[in-house]
């Protein structure tokens, strides 16, 4: 049985029912104590969570910090640290109510004045810090009162504000001239920080005096009712994925964010470790480089897009663990699409080649940037290379570290004309996150589009729902119809926790509040 | 001696300059830097530029390098980039770990290549030689990172006798900590088990055909005392050379093993920084390998003195 059949329907979907009945059900009796090892497969760069988008900082320090608003198990905003907002009529005002009593590591109660201060910083240095330009000013009027005043009204604030590739997560207010990356981590979250040695490990430990949100009842997304019932949190850097499977069938870790779906089949029939398959957990893909010929010609684009088989580039990568849609956002998400789907997965191999014979190709030989850190994308790139070639393509394969793929990327002239990626975060945040590498001057198909750019800027400023659906609906429609990006499919990671480990729900970082261990 | 150890010392400087400016040139011109890692793969242009000037890496080259050359003259070997700490502060709290890893290898290659390759030159030709080679044969072409995962599914996963990764401190005991470094340490040391046994062997062979053991033999002297009084020790000059670049190499393989092992030494401390372009940690471990070479290479140099009475330096 393959690890696709396996499958939750959707993870988020059931990852809510869990989260519900875990807390209503009186049969799981939770027990306080013990250390939670957690194996990574990468350390984290920092503990700053205002200062990097990477996915192993937001796994450790999620823990460790709250946001005044967050996304809830459906992705949708919540309230988190706010107790309650107000939107004036212009929308141009908003106005939050801060939860009281809410401590932060150091003991010292959070006020609005931190609550300003972390918005500042991060309207200062954050890296996602796009969405400030709009605010017009920042203030805390009373303890209990943060207000901000955008320039024009941008009817998606609460979505911005409420993002996770980038959290503007709640630190005192002393740390607001810290640097990127000076910060210490002081939050409000139910772990505290104990130790970080950067190409090690870092522990956590329960936070006494934390405040729950009592408006829930458990788990919600990145936010709800929290309780720590670990007493430590061990995250351990194991970049080798035998290490870690290794670790997890003889206890020496607990959990882990990443099994290799080889591993995980065999895995399944362990008792003492159950396994999580969360779908569609990164778009699998490359960019397109539009300005390195022969790809400044769509015709040749065009041909290469047909002609490719994406179930057997998908099947090859990922060993059965993935879906194939054309969406740039998933299933059962507001702004899903269906759109440019007449291109997506052709696999019309004469048609192909009929059509690059007729395009003006002149053998050019193609560059395809993979990155073999991430072994599904080598994986896939070893594939699509042969299906171009069966095209009638000249392909070379260049495999390549991460920041060095993810430097040639950003330049047109990076000597490459497709490189691989995968699209997690920035799909799972939202449509927003989902198209925005693809606008600007600097985006990854290295030429401006200023019909792409229009419809990203209609999307933003879209007044309701609809509208904004109906415009990502265009983009990406747009970027099948120019081939700015191959989708190949959505990969299935597979999370794994030993069986006495109880209450996990996985999600897009490993959350360890309301988990215990028996 | 005294006066030839001092100038080895001194030709070491321009040695260790020169290893920084080449390192320092090589990691300008690969492609990415900390910003890109720092900010994450799905940042943006614009966003990787604002960290990569927060993080003052849009400063020229030669203002970089020069930073860096006075930090030096002064015993700076600069901050760290990602790691929030002095490179001093971080190399010292690793580099322990790599030395112990090292010479728990060293050991175990000593222990068991010497003794090897002795009796395999004493049994020439034997099914014991064949064996003993065919095994080092084998030691010397397998990869060590390939060996260390084979070894954590058989001894922690089959076993499960020793951990399968993860370091554990001497102060929370010797045997947690001896079987936290066993597998790491066999895993670095096969590899060069075997190219000692097969170097002891092919000296050995070479002096047992010398007249002196013929002459020591015919004297009567039991083989034991032929062997290790003659015949070793007159072997030992090569066998201390390949010895010296053993240890060399193996505190160099433990970039591979620490990785695969998951122990926080120096070498992963550099696999690591090599990945997210730390570009002063990378700077800071390379020149520390780097004295590391050249300090092993005078010891040898002074062991040969010892060895081998003809051999003057004056």
């Amino acid at each position: 049985m393959s690890i696709r059949r396996l499958s939750l329907p959707t993870a988020t979907a059931v990852a809510a029912l869990v989260a519900i009945g875990l807390a209503s059900s009186p049969a799981l009796a939770q027990k306080k104590g013990g250390t939670a090892v957690i194996a990574q497969e990468a350390g984290p760069p920092t503990l700053d969570m205002h200062f990097s988008t990477n996915i192993a900082v937001r796994n450790v320090v999620m823990q460790v910090y709250e946001q005044l608003i967050t996304r809830d198990e459906t992705n949708a905003p919540m309230m988190e640290l706010a107790e309650s907002f107000t939107e004036s009529a212009d929308g141009l005002t908003y106005t939050f109510k801060i939860r009281k009593g809410v401590k932060f590591h150091n003991g010292k109660t959070m006020s609005s004045a931190d609550v300003l201060a972390s918005y500042q910083r991060f309207a200062r240095m954050g890296v996602q810090r796009g969405f400030f330009e709009q605010v017009a000013e920042l203030s805390a009027p009373d303890a209990d009162t943060f207000v901000m005043k955008l320039k024009k009204k941008v009817p998606v604030a609460l979505e911005e504000l409420s993002q996770f590739g980038n959290p503007v997560v709640i630190i005192p207010a002393e740390m607001k001239d810290r640097e990127g990356g000076k910060s210490d981590p002081i939050g409000t979250g139910p772990f505290q920080y104990v130790e970080w040695v950067a190409d090690s490990h870092v522990k956590l430990k329960r936070f006494d005096g934390y405040v729950p949100d009592t408006r829930h009842k458990g788990t919600n997304g990145f936010g709800g009712h929290k309780v720590a019932w670990l007493d430590e949190l061990d995250f351990r850097y194991v970049k080798e994925p035998v290490a870690r499977v290794a670790g997890m069938e003889t206890g020496q870790f607990h959990l882990t964010e990443d099994v290799p779906t080889k591993a995980a089949k065999r895995l399944k029939d362990n008792r003492s470790i159950a396994l999580y398959p969360v779908q569609r957990w990164w778009i699998h893909g490359a960019w397109v480089n539009h300005a390195n010929p022969p790809f400044d010609n769509k015709n040749i684009r065009r041909a290469m897009q047909i002609g490719l088989d994406m179930e057997e580039i998908m099947d090859v990568a990922t060993d059965g663990a993935f879906d194939l849609q054309p969406g740039f956002q998933y299933p059962g998400n507001p702004y899903y699409s269906d759109a440019g789907k007449q291109f997506y997965n052709i696999k019309d191999v004469k048609k192909a080649q009929e059509l690059l014979k007729s395009s003006g190709y002149k053998g050019e030989e193609i560059v395809v940037m993979t990155l073999p850190a991430y072994q599904s994308m080598y994986d896939a790139a070893v594939v699509l290379v042969e299906q171009m070639k069966n095209i009638g393509f000249k392909v070379k394969m260049d495999p390549v570290d991460l920041p060095t793929g993810a430097a040639r990327q950003r330049k047109p002239d990076g000597g490459w004309h497709l490189s691989f990626t995968g699209l997690g975060t920035g799909p799972a945040v939202g449509p927003f996150g989902a198209t925005v590498l693809l606008v600007g001057p600097n985006t990854l198909s290295q030429v401006r589009d200023p019909v792409f750019d229009k419809l990203y800027d209609e999307m933003q400023t879209g007044a309701t729902l609809n509208d904004r659906k109906a415009t990502f609906a265009k983009l990406q429609e747009r970027i099948y119809d120019e081939v700015k990006m191959l989708k190949m499919g959505d990969l299935t990671k597979v999370m794994a926790a030993r069986s006495n480990v109880k209450g996990f729900i996985p999600y897009r970082i490993p959350r360890l509040w309301n988990v215990w261990l028996e | 001696m005294g006066r030839y150890i001092v100038q080895r010392v001194l030709a070491a400087f321009p040695v260790l300059l020169i290893v920084t400016l080449i390192s320092f040139c090589i990691m300008q011109l690969v492609p990415g830097d900390p910003a890109v890692v720092m900010a994450g793969p799905q940042a943006t242009a614009k966003e990787i530029e604002q960290v990569r000037v927060q993080l003052g890496l849009d400063k020229p080259f030669l203002t970089q390098l020069g930073t860096w050359l006075y930090g030096l003259s002064h015993g700076d070997l600069g901050r760290s980039i990602l790691l929030g700490r002095g490179v001093s502060q971080a190399i010292a709290e690793r580099l322990p770990i790599t030395l112990t890893l090292a010479f728990l290898s060293f050991m175990l290659t000593v222990a068991i290549g010497i003794p090897a390759g002795i009796i395999a030159a004493l049994r020439q030709n034997t099914w014991i030689d064949q064996t003993v080679m065919t095994v080092a044969l084998i030691g010397v072409s397998l990869p060590n990172f390939w060996l260390g995962l084979m070894l954590i599914i058989f001894f922690s996963v089959v076993l499960d006798l020793l951990p399968a990764g993860g370091y554990v401190a001497f102060s929370q005991g010797f045997w947690p900590w001896f079987k936290s470094l066993l597998l790491p340490s066999l895993s670095l040391g096969l590899l060069q088990m075997g190219l000692l046994a097969r170097i002891t062997r092919s000296t050995m062979l070479e002096v047992l055909r010398q007249d002196y053991i013929r002459t020591a033999r015919a004297k009567g002297l039991p083989m034991f005392k032929v062997v290790a009084k003659h015949a070793f020790k007159n072997a030992l000059i090569p066998v201390v050379t390949i010895i010296g670049i053993i240890f060399s190499l193996l505190l160099t393989g433990s970039v591979v093993i620490e990785t695969v092992y998951s122990l926080p030494g120096l070498g992963r401390l550099l696999a690591t920084s090599i990945f997210s372009r730390d570009y002063p940690v990378i700077q800071g471990g390379l020149l520390l390998t780097a004295a590391m070479f050249v300090g092993i290479n005078l010891l040898v140099d002074v062991l040969y003195a010892f060895l081998d009475p003809r051999v003057r330096y004056d």
